[in-house]
């Protein structure tokens, strides 16, 4: 079961590192575009080489078995970008890591509540919360996490 | 602890004592009764001297911190704001820096030399950096020894109070292997040259002082050596009389024989009495170094370090402050007797003696700087802490207080009240005030004000003054409607006409608006924009007084509430601290984190005895409270808070709400930006009116307080359950405003009954 669990998270955790760069971040204090919606902030990783670092101290961290300190470091990342879904994923995803199960379904809620355009983040995401409603002996949330990754993408 | 076993060994082997010859009986036995009782008395005078050097090993105050200063790239910062933290850290400026603690200021950046600085999950590198700035940022930061670039370092936090042990003194132990050479040098060379081969009395030594004595007819020398020195600190006073010389060379050696040169010349220098701040006695080299130098130890100068051995003959006779000239001379005199005894190059003597005294500001740590913040601490700590272990285990508090925060909240407090009383011709000193800042996504309080000269009467405000919060509630009211999407909308119809409510207890309440007027018909996003009372206690009871109750405590307000229809109008008294975890909610997506000012508590070895790790909770559904962080950038753009457009650059988004009482009793403002969340209050403690609404007064320095604080700009980051209303025009404050997008809840999109066209306005008039 350990091991599963292990192969999961690697999984998991391999669904998000080592994409950096991939959308320019929002300028902080630029004009407000109201058009279309609210700022979203993206979403395939980070420009800030700041919160770049952090995460690959986390992820060092995390390969040689100090999650808490990987949990620092991204906490930190999570700080300097609070709007950033894929910090709070990484984060959710760290604390099943610290068998923290409650804190790891609720940072995922966060999460997906960040989310506007990446299915595949958001289904991470409940993969996530899958795994730890079920650590919580709670099946029947369980079951609806699943059912919401089995979810076909709804193209908007 | 090695050594303690090894001295209960000796102690036993000490006490079989053998009388070979046998004399008469009577003198046998009286022989027998005087070396039982010497043999007693000493054994008791062992044990004392044991438990005292035992003991006085753990008695260290403990020591409170900022949060570390973090350095990283794209950090807003100019360089003179680095520079002022490099000295609140007592950083020296040296041309290049060659050790810890020193900087340099070049043309490219600051070059720094940090100091190694143990945290809970160990050791910080301490390796030189240098950092540049471009466009008000850190641009770059390198590794100035491997040259390589760092995203991301920080440097260590500032001291912010200690929590001191029952006897009120300060301690600063340092480890007999970080002590500098120079010192142990200087302390041997000046108060005891034989200290490496005395067996803990120095018989030349004593029979120099005791000629000496006899030629001034008085005891006058002390030819103590240090062993002795450290027995008089443990036990005696100054007095000076043979009974105790006496029991002070017995003690003397009996702890040589117990502890190693190094184990007595450590204490020594731990021990030792240097000087007095107020009621508290500076003691050790350790506590000297910061007292008079502000800097750890071994980052003295050798002619500092001579400065302190010269105090030990006469911490107040030489006291730097107040006799330099005494200081300089018995400074000097150290530097010779070194320079005499081979310790130090003549030459090299002569340059140190012509150096300044070289002191650092006087630094009081019973007046903490920011007492309000570590009274928060206190209570904190002491939930989960007894005040013994806090004022005695030499504890290492990290706090999440950001000092630069926190005095540029001071700051803008001392100057914008002073500020508004004068605008209003009001007596000087009247108004008073409360405020904090939290960081929105963690909790974490990072600045707090107790009252406009923080605690100076120990009223701390922002903990304590319970006071009716008005309007400042109202979102919480909206956020309770919006959770019901089949019912209300942003662009939902309300009635802002008079209204008459029963009170639980009978009374009828008939509420009124601020300007004494109905409304009639507007949107709810108008209600609450422009904070209408009728239109929100209408709204308020459609829902019911109990369901706005579930929305408080979920968003973090503990106790029992009464359901009185008034607290739709703010009747609910509130301290700020309360007010700012509500808030903190409502900022965060609808996630609580409990507010927090401690993060990590380490032993004095440095182990984690607490760790406080980001913990939320969902605690208001997402969705409405993202309508609701909507509505409250709509009152800074357009509705009460809509004169901060005229302070902020065009832009920013900022969230906020004004809050007023009757007759202006209380003036408050609650906003955030992407970061922070600013709670402020203005009013007078006897509850006396004041000519201040929300907007004018508590705003005003919200204002203050946000813009030192380079604000991020709110970004309204919705779910993919959001949709936007495109292009309509509402009817708003008896015009008719465009609105290019308004958000609702996916498949309850507004109705059109309030919508009077659509835009045909440049949008950007409307939207910054």
């Amino acid at each position: 079961m350990r091991r599963v669990l292990t192969i999961l998270l690697t999984l998991l955790l391999a669904g998000c590192a080592g994409t950096p760069g991939r959308a320019p971040a929002p300028a902080r204090e630029g004009p407000v575009q109201e058009r279309g919606g609210a700022t979203q902030p993206e979403q395939g990783g980070a420009e800030n080489p700041a919160v770049i670092a952090l995460l690959n101290s986390a992820e060092r961290d995390r390969a040689v078995g100090r999650p808490d300190s990987a949990a620092a470091m991204l906490e930190q990342a999570v700080n300097l970008e609070p709007k950033n879904a894929r910090l709070w994923y990484r984060l959710a995803a760290l604390r099943l890591e610290q068998e923290n199960w409650q804190q790891a379904a609720v940072l995922a809620h966060k999460s997906i509540s960040l989310i506007r355009n990446d299915a595949a983040l958001k289904r991470r995401n409940w993969r996530v919360i899958a795994e730890a409603q079920r650590r919580l002996g709670n099946s029947a949330a369980a079951a609806a996490a699943e059912a919401e990754i089995e979810k076909p993408v709804n193209s908007k | 602890m090695s050594s303690k076993k090894r001295g209960k060994k000796t102690g036993s082997r000490r006490r079989t004592r053998t009388v070979r010859s046998i004399p008469l009986l009577w003198l046998f036995q009286l022989a027998c009764i005087l070396v039982l009782t010497a043999a007693g008395y000493v054994l008791w005078l062992d044990h004392r001297i044991t438990t005292e050097f035992e003991g006085r090993r753990w008695s260290l105050p403990a020591l409170v911190y900022s949060r570390p200063y973090d350095l990283y790239i794209g950090r807003p910062l100019d360089r003179s704001d680095l520079e002022r933290e490099l000295q609140s850290l007592n950083y020296r400026r040296v041309a290049a820096p060659a050790g810890h603690g020193q900087y340099h200021a070049g043309a490219a950046g600051l070059d720094i030399f940090p100091r190694p600085f143990t945290y809970w999950n160990g050791k910080s590198p301490a390796d030189p950096i240098r950092v540049e700035f471009a466009d008000g940022r850190i641009s770059r930061i390198t590794d100035s020894r491997t040259g390589g670039l760092l995203a991301v370092t920080r440097l260590e936090p500032r001291l912010i109070g200690k929590i001191y042990p029952r006897q009120n003194e300060d301690r600063v132990l340092v480890r007999y292997d970080d002590v500098p050479q120079f010192l142990k040098n200087a302390i041997v060379a000046v108060e005891d040259r034989h200290f490496f081969t005395h067996p803990g009395i120095d018989v030349r030594g004593m029979a120099r002082a005791l000629l000496a004595d006899i030629r001034a007819g008085a005891l006058v020398q002390g030819g103590s050596t240090l062993t002795q020195q450290l027995v008089k600190n443990f036990f005696f006073s100054r007095e000076r009389s043979f009974v105790r010389k006496a029991n002070e060379i017995l003690m003397a050696l009996l702890l040589e024989r117990r502890y190693s040169k190094r184990e007595i010349l450590a204490a020594y220098i731990n021990e030792v009495y240097l000087g007095q701040n107020g009621a508290r006695g500076i003691h050790g080299f350790g506590t000297a170094a910061e007292f008079y130098f502000g800097k750890p130890l071994n980052e003295l100068a050798p002619e500092q370090l001579a400065l302190l051995v010269g105090l030990v003959r006469g911490a107040s006779y030489y006291n730097p402050r107040s006799h330099p000239g005494r200081a300089l001379a018995r400074r000097n005199l150290v530097l010779r007797e070194m320079a005499g005894q081979g310790y130090l190059d003549r030459g090299r003597a002569q340059q140190l003696q012509s150096r300044p005294l070289g002191l650092g500001r006087k630094r009081g740590w019973s007046q903490t700087p920011y007492p309000a913040f570590l009274d928060l601490i206190r209570r904190e700590l002491l939930r989960d802490y007894r005040m013994e272990d806090l004022r005695s285990k030499g504890l290492r508090i990290f706090t999440t207080l950001d000092p630069v925060r926190q005095e540029a909240v001071q700051h803008a407090v001392r100057r914008r009240l002073n500020q508004l009383e004068q605008q209003r011709h009001l007596p000087h000193g009247q108004l008073e005030t409360a405020a904090l800042a939290v960081d929105v996504s963690n909790g974490e309080v990072m600045a707090l004000m107790g009252g406009r000269h923080d605690v100076i009467d120990g009223f701390n405000r922002a903990l304590e003054a319970r006071r009716p919060v008005g309007s400042l509630i109202k979102p919480f009211i909206y956020l309770t409607a919006l959770e019901q999407p089949d019912s209300y909308n942003l662009l939902s119809r309300l009635d802002d006409s008079a209204v008459t409510v029963r009170e639980p207890d009978g009374k009828k309440w008939t509420p009124d608006n601020y300007e004494h007027e109905e409304h009639g018909p507007v949107t709810l996003l108008e209600a609450l924009t422009r904070s209408y009372n009728l239109a929100t206690v209408r709204l308020g009871m459609q829902l019911g007084v109990d369901k706005v109750i579930a929305t408080l405590h979920a968003a973090g307000l503990e106790g029992n509430i009464d359901p009185y229809p008034s607290l739709l109008l703010g009747s609910l008294e509130l301290t700020p601290l309360q007010v700012a975890q509500i808030y903190q909610t409502l900022a965060n997506g609808g996630y609580r984190a409990p507010l927090k000012t401690i993060k990590d508590v380490l032993d004095r070895d440095g182990r984690p005895l607490q760790r406080k790790q980001l913990e939320v909770q969902q605690a208001l559904p997402p969705d409405a409270d993202f309508l609701t962080q909507y509505l409250l950038t709509k009152v800074v753009a357009d509705g009460t808070g809509r004169e901060l457009r005229n302070v902020f650059p065009a832009g920013l988004r900022l969230a906020g709400k004004t809050g007023t009482t009757n007759d202006s009793r209380d003036s408050w403002f609650a906003g955030f930006d992407d970061h922070n969340l600013v709670v402020t209050w203005l009013g007078r403690d006897d509850d006396k009116p004041t000519p201040f609404t929300g907007a004018s007064g508590a705003m005003q320095l919200w204002a203050a307080i946000m813009q030192q604080g380079h604000p991020h700009s709110l970004q309204l980051v919705d779910s993919d359950r959001i949709d936007w209303t495109r292009d309509v025009a509402v009817h708003y404050a008896d015009k008719c405003l465009p609105l290019d997008a308004v958000p609702y809840i996916k498949g309850h999109p507004p109705g059109t009954g309030m919508l009077c066209g659509h835009s045909w306005f440049n949008p950007g008039e409307w939207f910054r």
